[in-house]
C-alpha cells in the first residue's frame, strides 16, 4: 500500500529516514513549515529555511523515491515575535506563490495571545488569496479551548471548513473538527499527541471520512514510520484495507489536491530514482553507488 | 530581598569581586561581550550560600554568581537601553546565560520592563530555561498577566517540573487556571496517560479561588 505522510518535518530527518520511509510504503510527504526548536531573532533566516524548503529538500526526497510538497506560514510560536511578524508574513505572502506549496500551514495557537490571533487571520487572508488551502496546528495547552478558538475564527473569516485541516487532534477535540466540516488531523507520537492504539479506536468510533494521520516527525525523538506503523495496527485490529487506504492515502491527497498544485494522476505514478542527479552541483551521496530505477 | 549577588561574591571571592568593580561595561553590546566571557574568570567551584531565587537547585557556580553580579552592577547604568540589552543577552546566550538572566529580572530596577523576556522564556523548549522562569521565581506572579501565568502552568503541568516549586501560585489561582488544570487532566485521562504527581495543588476547591 503505498502512504502519504501530511505532516513530517524532513529538514531535521537523515536520508536514512527517507530510505526507510520509501521501504515502508511512504511516496509522499507534506513538510509543514514551522520552527526550529528555538526562535529565530532574524526575518532573513526564515527566507532561507523557505528556500529549503522548495528547494534542497525536495530534491533531497525525490533522491529517495519521495514526492516533497510544503506548507508556507509563520508558526504560532513565533508568531509571539513582534519584531518580525511583519517581515515574515511578507516572505509567506511571496513563497506561497511557488509550484510545490500546497497549503499554508502550520498557523493557529500557542499561546492563545492577541499576537497569535493577528498572524492566524493575516495568514487566512494569504491563503485565500492564493487559493490555498490551510493546516492548522492546535495548542498542546489548553488544547481544547484553543481548538475551539481556532474553529470560531475560522468560521467567521468565512473560509470554508473543507479547506481547512486542523491538526494534532485527540479524543476530546476531534467531535468538534468532525463537526464543523474540516479535516481531523492525527499526530501520531512516541509518547505525546495520539499513539496507534488510541487511533485505532478513534476509527472504530468515527469512520475515516475526513480522518487523516501523519507522524508530525521532527527534530525531537519522533517516529517517520508512524503512519505505516499505524496503518499496521488498524489492520491488526480488523479495519478493513478500504478504510486504511482512505485515512492514508485518498484523504491527504484529496486535501491537498485542492491547492491545484498537486496532480493525483502524479502523485499516483511511481517516482523513479536516480541518484546521480546533483542539486546546484551537490548531491546526497557521500561515494555510494547511485541508485538508479530501470 | 536576601543578600545582593556582588555582596556574596565579595565574602566568597573578594579578588573576583575586585577584579569585577574594576571594570566598565559601558552600553549593551559591551555588557554582551562581558557577559559571556566572565563565566570563566574564576574557580569551578560552587559558592557556600547564595539566595534560593538565584538557585533553586543549589547548583549554581562562581561563574554564575559573576554573572550575576555583573547584572545587578551594570543594568542600572544602562538606563532604557536596558530591556534592549537584555533581550540580546537571551538570544545570544547560551543555556547558562540565559538562566542566570532569567533568575536576575525580578532584582533589577524596574523589572516590569523586562516582561517579553520572561514571556519568552516560557516558550522555550529549553527545560532550564524554562525552569529559570517558572521555578524557584517570583518574576512570573508579581509581573505575568494571567493568561500568560496560566500559560506557564499548563506547561509545567506537561513537564516534570514541580508545581510546588512554582512562587506565589496560591495567589494566581484563578477560576481559569483552574479550568486550564481540570481540561488537563480530562485530556490526559482520555489518553489513558497520568496526571502531574502535583496536580492536586490545583484542583484543591478548598482553598481560596481568586475570580
Amino acid at each position: 500500500m503505498t502512504m502519504f505522510d501530511p505532516h513530517i518535518h524532513m529538514t531535521s530527518r537523515t536520508t536514512d529516514d527517507y530510505a526507510a520511509m520509501r521501504e515502508a510504503g511512504i511516496t509522499v510527504v507534506v513538510e509543514p513549515a514551522f520552527w526550529l526548536g528555538q526562535p529565530r531573532t532574524h526575518v532573513e533566516t526564515f527566507e532561507d529555511y523557505f528556500l529549503a524548503l522548495i528547494g534542497w529538500e525536495r530534491f533531497r526526497a525525490s533522491q529517495f523515491g519521495i514526492r516533497h510538497f510544503c506548507t508556507m506560514g509563520l508558526n504560532p510560536k513565533e508568531a509571539n515575535s513582534p519584531e518580525l511578524i511583519d517581515g515574515v508574513l511578507g516572505l509567506v505572502d511571496f513563497y506561497a506563490a511557488k509550484d510545490g506549496v500546497v497549503a499554508i500551514g502550520e498557523i493557529g495557537y500557542d499561546d492563545q495571545t492577541a499576537a497569535e490571533d493577528r498572524a492566524l487571520l493575516a495568514q487566512i487572508e494569504i491563503a485565500r488569496r492564493h487559493e490555498l488551502p490551510i493546516l492548522v496546528h492546535t495548542p498542546h495547552r489548553d488544547k481544547r479551548a484553543g481548538t475551539l478558538r481556532t474553529l470560531d475564527v475560522i468560521r467567521e473569516a468565512g473560509i470554508a471548513p473543507e479547506r481547512v485541516l486542523i491538526d494534532h487532534n485527540t479524543e476530546e477535540t476531534l467531535p468538534a473538527v468532525l463537526d464543523s466540516g474540516c479535516w481531523a488531523g492525527h499526530s501520531i507520537y512516541p509518547e505525546t499527541k495520539m499513539d496507534e492504539q488510541r487511533m485505532v479506536a478513534l476509527v472504530r468510533r468515527y469512520g475515516s471520512e475526513r480522518i487523516i494521520i501523519n507522524s508530525a516527525a521532527d527534530w525531537g525523538v519522533s517516529d517517520p514510520l508512524k503512519v505505516p506503523k499505524t496503518a499496521s495496527a488498524m489492520r491488526a485490529a480488523g479495519i478493513i484495507e478500504s478504510e486504511i487506504h482512505r485515512i492514508v492515502w485518498e484523504n491527504p491527497v484529496a486535501f491537498f489536491a485542492q491547492s491545484g498544485r498537486l496532480d493525483i494522476a502524479e502523485v499516483e505514478s511511481v517516482k523513479a530514482v536516480d541518484q546521480r542527479q546533483l542539486w546546484e552541483g551537490n548531491s546526497v551521496l557521500r561515494g555510494q553507488t547511485p541508485l538508479i530505477d530501470a | 530581598m536576601s543578600s545582593s549577588p556582588f555582596q556574596i561574591l565579595a565574602t566568597e571571592a573578594p579578588a573576583l569581586a575586585r577584579r569585577l568593580a574594576e571594570i566598565s561595561v559601558g552600553d549593551g553590546p559591551a555588557l554582551s561581550r562581558t557577559f559571556g566571557a566572565i563565566g570563566r574568570w574564576g574557580e569551578h567551584g560552587t559558592p557556600a550560600s547564595v539566595p534560593a531565587d538565584l538557585t533553586p537547585d543549589g547548583r549554581m557556580t562562581i561563574g554564575d554568581l559573576l554573572r550575576a553580579a555583573l547584572l545587578e552592577r551594570a543594568v542600572p547604568g544602562l538606563g532604557n537601553q536596558a530591556p534592549a540589552a537584555l533581550r540580546r543577552l537571551t538570544q545570544t546566550g547560551d543555556t547558562a546565560e540565559r538562566v542566570i538572566v532569567l533568575r536576575m529580572l525580578h532584582r533589577l530596577p524596574e523589572p516590569d520592563r523586562f516582561l517579553d523576556i520572561a514571556l519568552e522564556a516560557c516558550r522555550s523548549s529549553v527545560l532550564p530555561v524554562f525552569a529559570a522562569i517558572a521555578c524557584g521565581n517570583p518574576y512570573p506572579a508579581r509581573f505575568f498577566p494571567a493568561a500568560a501565568f496560566n500559560q506557564l502552568i499548563a506547561k509545567l503541568l506537561l513537564s516534570d517540573l514541580p508545581l510546588t516549586a512554582v512562587i506565589g501560585l496560591s495567589s494566581r489561582r484563578t477560576a481559569d487556571l483552574l479550568r486550564i488544570a481540570e481540561a488537563y487532566a480530562s485530556e490526559r485521562r482520555a489518553a489513558g496517560r497520568p496526571l502531574h504527581p502535583d496536580f492536586p495543588l490545583l484542583s484543591n476547591t478548598q482553598q481560596e479561588i481568586r475570580p
